[in-house]
């Protein structure tokens, strides 16, 4: 509980998780004017192009931010040198990194799901503003907002997890940038049948109905649970190894 | 023979080096139990041995300088120790149990590896909570720290804003949470001004004079001389001297002369 305790202080401490959020605020609000505000009525008027649009610019979005938070709770110790007093006084690494990946699962669900929610938010506005409206029932609107959170934790660990192996903040954030909004979108288009099972598929699939993902969000949530398991004991591995410098 | 191996011949002869586990030669009484030791420790990187079987012991209520040149393998060695690197073989222990098995280690060691190891936007007060957390102190102990440090005043500025000599006083809050046996310090007096090394040498006298013992690395070799009990020289990761600094250093001479000597760059400066 001790370590617990001072991974929540760290966060509460310094401005990083507020400039995320500020940040995230304002990708999304553009991202909102140009897709609801910019396109044809044509592409924003049915449920199914709005659903589309939320997932992309909130739940994805959001992710992004989650995973970037849980690199940084763990890349920050390395690059400030902070883990060195750290270890000092709680030698154990791996409940050390049991308390980061909590901490952060808990921040990157509150981030993906606030996007998320502000995105609909946003949109419902901007749709009003054009004479339009937002179709999406009670029901989806909930599953966009729950399953982002739930993406959000899985990204945050998974964060964490490579933060930990690669340890240098710099290649960790542009790292996670470029797999998330480029290469997931590439094996989308290239490679469905082995895109569905990448993590940002997995969490749209958790947030939104699929279509050539896993439809199933409960099944969509354990395999983003294992994927993140997977890189998570990798990194425990590598952490109780590794020499600190 | 050469000069060099000649002198440390010599000085092997008249020093206190421990053979663990076999024969030893004790030159001193040793004036309490070790509350750290180094057994045969070796540390290889792939095409370098940063460490190459040293052993020592620190005691309490001494202030043990560990010195040798630029990577003679001082910070491997501390950093072995404390358990944030593993040995390629050997052993180390803090008050006879391995680093990362202990106890509540804040009772046991504090240290002070780097002068920079804080989150700038952090305060300084905000540092030491998230220390003190981890070893379930209260922030009134944060506080005392503070004061015992001189830095109550700034504990609610950012480590950002703090001068070299801030940042030092602050790692050495850090390390004192707990009050622990042993205080381990890579370069303690680096950028300090005179103020602030005076400030220095009185904390680790001060420390060792109540029972602790500080293990202290520096390059500073008359600042050394007026801060330390004992000495331990290594130099290419072999341990070169190990004595009381009264036993290292000649009548007439002072440590730099007997630590040229051992490091064999004697014969470099005179040329």
């Amino acid at each position: 509980m001790s370590v617990l305790a001072s991974e929540r202080l760290k966060i509460a401490t310094t401005r990083t998780t507020i400039a995320l959020a500020a940040a995230l605020i304002g990708v999304v609000t553009l991202a909102a004017i140009v897709h609801i505000l910019g396109f044809d009525t044509a592409m924003v008027d049915d449920a199914t192009e709005q659903r589309s649009i939320l997932t992309d610019i909130g739940v994805t979005m959001g992710l992004v931010f989650a995973a970037i938070s849980g690199s940084l709770a763990i890349t920050s110790e390395f690059r400030h040198g902070t883990i060195r007093p750290t270890l000092l006084k709680h030698p154990d690494r791996n409940s050390l990194l049991v308390a980061k990946v909590i901490t952060q699962a808990v921040t990157g669900t509150v981030l993906a799901a606030a996007a998320t929610a502000y995105a609909v938010a946003l949109c419902t506005t901007f749709l009003q503003a054009r004479g339009l409206s937002l179709d999406l029932d009670a029901a989806q609107i909930t599953r966009l907002i729950g399953g982002a959170g739930v993406g959000g934790a899985g990204f945050a660990a998974s964060g964490i997890a490579i933060g930990t192996i690669v340890r240098n903040q710099v290649p960790v954030v542009v790292g996670l940038l470029i797999w998330i909004l480029f290469i997931e979108n590439l094996l989308r288009a290239g490679t469905p049948s082995i895109a569905r099972f990448a993590p940002g598929s997995l969490a749209r699939a958790i947030a939104a109905d699929g279509s050539g993902v896993l439809t199933s969000p409960t099944l969509a949530s354990l395999a983003l649970a294992l994927v993140a398991a997977g890189v998570l004991i990798a990194a425990r591995s590598n952490f109780s190894r590794r020499d600190i410098p | 023979m050469t000069r060099r191996s000649s002198s440390r011949a010599r000085i092997r002869t008249i020093c206190v080096l421990r053979t663990v586990g076999s024969v030893s030669f004790p030159h001193h009484t040793p004036p309490t139990s070790p509350v750290a030791e180094v057994v045969h420790l070796t540390k290889q990187y792939r095409d370098a041995t940063a460490v190459d079987d040293v052993s020592f012991q620190v005691r309490a209520g001494t202030i043990t300088g560990f010195l040798g040149p630029n990577g003679a393998g001082k910070t491997t060695t501390l950093r072995i120790l404390l358990g944030l690197a593993s040995p390629t073989s050997g052993d180390v222990t803090i008050d006879g149990t391995h680093p990362l098995r202990l106890n509540k280690p804040w009772r046991h060691v504090g240290a002070v590896l780097e002068a920079n190891d804080f989150h700038p936007a952090r305060t300084g007060r905000n540092h030491l909570r998230s220390l003190a957390r981890l070893c379930d102190l209260s922030d009134d102990v944060v506080d005392e720290q503070l004061e015992r440090v001189g830095l109550a005043d700034a504990a609610g500025r950012r480590v950002g804003s703090y001068s070299l000599g801030m940042r030092q006083r602050l790692g050495l809050a850090a390390a004192m949470l707990g009050d622990p046996r042993l205080l381990v310090l890579d370069e303690p007096t680096n950028g300090l001004d005179p103020v602030g090394v005076r400030w220095m040498r009185d904390l680790m006298r001060s420390f060792a004079d109540s029972g602790g013992a500080v293990l202290m690395s520096s390059h500073l070799l008359a600042e050394a001389q007026h801060s330390v009990d004992h000495v331990i020289i290594i130099d290419h990761g072999r341990l070169v001297a190990d004595a009381p600094i009264d036993d290292l250093v000649e009548p007439g001479n002072d440590l730099e002369d007997a630590y040229l000597r051992l490091v064999g760059a004697d014969s470099e400066v005179g040329r």
